[in-house]
């Protein structure tokens, strides 16, 4: 089922990446970088470990403060529930025993949004924590894909495609080796496998 | 066993052994679901071999990165820290060094009147103990509060180790109780630190 899509793009095809990941970028947070598809980008800072953590929070692990800034105004319930996603995704990864009683912040700042963005801020905060050299069980991959009206999959759409859509899901995956399918067997080689889908975010009628 | 010549570059989550065969030391963990060392930084994977006296005959394997990491107080560690305010029942200090790096953070410290020295601990004055800027080498006992550390200088080698006098000459320890003013020659109250022979 073919559907037209800029710039000749394939519906299973990912827009080209722009990665750059350096102290550089911003110089005085421990970890930072900038992750660009195509014409979304999110610039992603980290802070910390920083000393002590929330009330509410488990002083016996570190805690994760994400902060969303979006390009511009406010940030609204859709940010606050980004910034959620993010917090329960970077947690998932982080060995938070080592440094117990601090508080890592994550900064995620929006460049420009041209669809995918939360992904692309997943992604970006991954790399920055990686950067600031937080100790992780392993890196993850996010990405997005959208449902047309037709049932057609294309994945990585642009913010037009977006809105057009019946629904789309954002998917996040380890790099260890996966299992996605239940059913599927545990053992590869040596290594044991792990069940894929570390977050899964829908929106709209998947059916 | 020597220690590998060629150095291989890992990301978090890339496998560096069994436990059966390797330990996980600095930047690497073990998953004990699977039995496996994971890398958790990102760097260049170096396997050190046991030490000769050792029990166990299983080399660390572990990932040195491209940039230090700043120190985090941690229970056991030794510390400098700076006295920035004294109580009758406590001072707060901040952090400045964990072993020998020093840290990139501000982390505070408590040390807690029954935690200044070892013997008659209910007869502790703490303001003929430390004054506000006193520089003390204190042991973390534990993650203490939200707030801050608790820390301890309970021990002969632990407590103040740099101090001005009201002159603002660096006092001489005279005594583990005692430091002299160079200048004026007057003696002022101290949990002195055991100088390292």
């Amino acid at each position: 089922m073919e559907t037209d899509r800029p710039d000749s793009q394939t519906p299973n095809q990912l827009r080209p990446l722009a990665c750059s990941c350096s102290c550089s970028i911003l110089h005085r947070s421990h970890g930072s970088a900038s992750w660009a598809q195509r014409e979304t980008k999110v610039l992603a800072a980290v802070y910390g470990p920083k000393a002590g953590t929330k009330k509410n929070e488990n002083p016996k692990k570190a805690s994760i403060k994400v902060i969303w800034k979006p390009k511009t105004g406010q940030i609204g319930k859709v940010e606050k529930e980004y910034e959620m996603i993010l917090k329960r995704t970077l947690e998932s990864i982080c060995i938070r025993t080592i440094y117990p009683n601090t508080t890592t912040l994550v900064i995620v700042q929006i460049v420009h949004d041209d669809g995918v963005l939360l992904p692309c801020a997943i992604n970006a905060a991954c790399v920055a924590l990686v950067d600031a050299r937080i100790p992780l069980k392993h890196l993850v991959v996010a990405i997005c894909c959208s449902i047309t009206d037709s049932g057609c999959i294309i994945l990585d759409p642009t913010k037009d495609q977006e809105e057009k859509m019946k629904a789309f899901i954002n998917l996040v995956f380890p790099n260890t080796i996966v299992s996605v399918l239940p059913e599927g067997s545990l053992q590869e080689g040596s290594e044991t496998m792990a069940h894929g889908i570390m977050t899964s975010i829908t929106q709209g009628a998947m059916s | 066993m020597e220690e590998e010549k060629e150095a291989v570059m890992v990301t978090p989550g890339e496998v560096l052994g069994r436990t059966s065969d390797v330990k996980a030391g600095r930047g690497a963990y073990a998953a004990l679901h699977n039995n496996t060392v994971y890398a958790s930084l990102t760097g260049f994977r170096h396997t050190v071999p046991p030490a000769p006296d050792s029990s166990d005959l299983r080399p660390t394997v572990e990932v040195t990165g491209h940039k230090a990491h700043g120190p985090v107080p941690q229970p056991g560690s030794v510390v400098i820290a700076r006295v920035t305010k004294v109580m009758a029942r406590s001072a707060s200090a901040d952090i400045m060094c964990v072993g020998p790096k020093s840290v990139r953070e501000k982390f505070t410290g408590i040390i807690r009147q029954q935690d200044v020295r070892a013997t008659e601990i209910d007869k502790v004055d703490m303001h003929l103990s430390f004054h506000p800027g006193d520089i003390v080498r204190a042991l973390v006992l534990s993650l203490g509060d939200a707030r801050a550390y608790f820390l301890s200088t309970a021990k002969n080698e632990l407590g103040v180790v740099s101090a001005e006098s009201i002159a603002g000459a660096t006092m001489v320890p005279v005594s583990w109780t005692e430091m002299q003013c160079p200048l004026t020659g007057q003696i002022e109250q101290r949990k002195v630190a055991k100088a390292a022979s």
